[in-house]
């Protein structure tokens, strides 16, 4: 049976089995409202919308795993991408190290930091096969750059209305 | 490409439906850095003071990571790479490893390759040697030592 593709915020994930698929969505990592696409379809499609997919939804309240094989966790030295753990899970989500390195950089560094400790862990997962725990690591690795992202900006811009504002009343020969 | 076909390089799926705003976000971001990178390379050298100063620097006197950062950029930008390494030594040699990356986004998003684009793909072990760097950088550029002087930048 072909991998199945899978999208969210515009970018596609995968190749992944079918069983890690629906993994992901009783997990809830993977939306009903997300785009799967697979060989032989001519278009994505929201996961709802597949009923073999559909049936790993969550809210249904019997959901059944019919064969429920645990997948092999390869015994590898952890530390490089290698493709054939890609057999197990998927292609590695993102781990978001250079935009964790940019926040860090960029004036705000514990957000960062704590991204690059995020980052750091996603290829570790993969790599031992828990496709689940390394999109998690992945998620916050992103969350906690935008964080850091957001209040760098914040904090700059803050800092720039006040000095252009200090120009401009001294401007007004020191008087506010 | 957008039809099925058998197991090879040319069966990509079909482009994404968030595609658009994928390729508008690279778009809004690339169009952002090259105007960036004009104003540094033609901006009169009497706007020196237009560049924005480092936030953490102005208020607490202490350099972070990124301090000359921006002076580092302008300077490679016009051709001086010593004085850029003067200004901001991990910056400046971070900077070709960041266009590198931008390359490989454009790349991948233009031939709608699967996978993720932002990503550089090092052991545990380097990442958090990444993240110890950073840190003992950052103390390193406030220690008050003179010879500590070449990791800070000129004010």
């Amino acid at each position: 049976m072909a991998d199945w593709y899978y999208a969210q915020g515009g970018q596609q994930y995968g190749p992944i089995s079918h069983q890690n698929l629906s993994d992901l969505i009783a997990q809830g990592s993977v939306q009903p409202g997300d785009m799967v696409w697979r060989e032989g379809m001519s278009n994505w499609l929201a996961v709802n919308a597949v009923p073999e997919l559909a049936a790993s939804v969550p809210q249904q309240s019997y959901a059944p795993q019919q064969t429920y094989t645990p997948q092999p966790t390869y015994a590898q030295p952890v530390g490089y991408y290698s493709p054939q753990a890609g057999r197990a899970g998927g292609a590695p989500p993102p781990n978001y190290l250079v935009q964790a390195i940019l926040v860090t950089l960029c004036c705000c560094l514990p957000f960062g930091i704590v991204s690059i400790v995020y980052a750091a862990q996603v290829n570790g997962l993969y790599n031992q096969g828990n496709y689940a725990g390394a999109v998690e690591k992945s998620e916050s690795a992103k969350k906690w750059a935008w964080i850091g992202f957001i209040v760098g900006l914040i904090v700059n811009l803050i800092s720039v209305a006040v000095q252009v504002f200090v120009a401009m009343a001294e401007q007004n020969g020191g008087r506010y | 490409m957008s039809g099925p076909g058998p197991i090879d390089a040319s069966s990509h799926p079909p482009p994404l439906p968030g595609r658009r705003w994928a390729i508008g976000k690279a778009i809004g971001v690339s169009v952002a850095l090259l105007a960036g990178a004009i104003w540094l390379i033609l901006r009169p050298s009497a706007l020196e003071t237009l560049l924005p100063r480092c936030t953490l620097y102005q208020y607490t006197g202490l350099y972070c990571p990124g301090c000359g950062g921006t002076r580092a950029v302008d300077a490679l930008l016009h051709g001086h790479f010593l004085a850029a390494l003067r200004f901001n030594p991990v910056t400046t040699l971070a900077l070709p490893l960041i266009g590198l990356m931008w390359a490989r986004w454009i790349y991948k998003l233009a031939t709608n390759r699967p996978g993720s684009t932002w990503s550089i793909w090092l052991s545990k072990r380097a990442v958090y040697g990444i993240a110890i760097f950073l840190t003992l950088y950052m103390i390193a550029r406030n220690l008050p030592f003179a010879w500590l002087d070449f990791i800070r930048p000129p004010s």
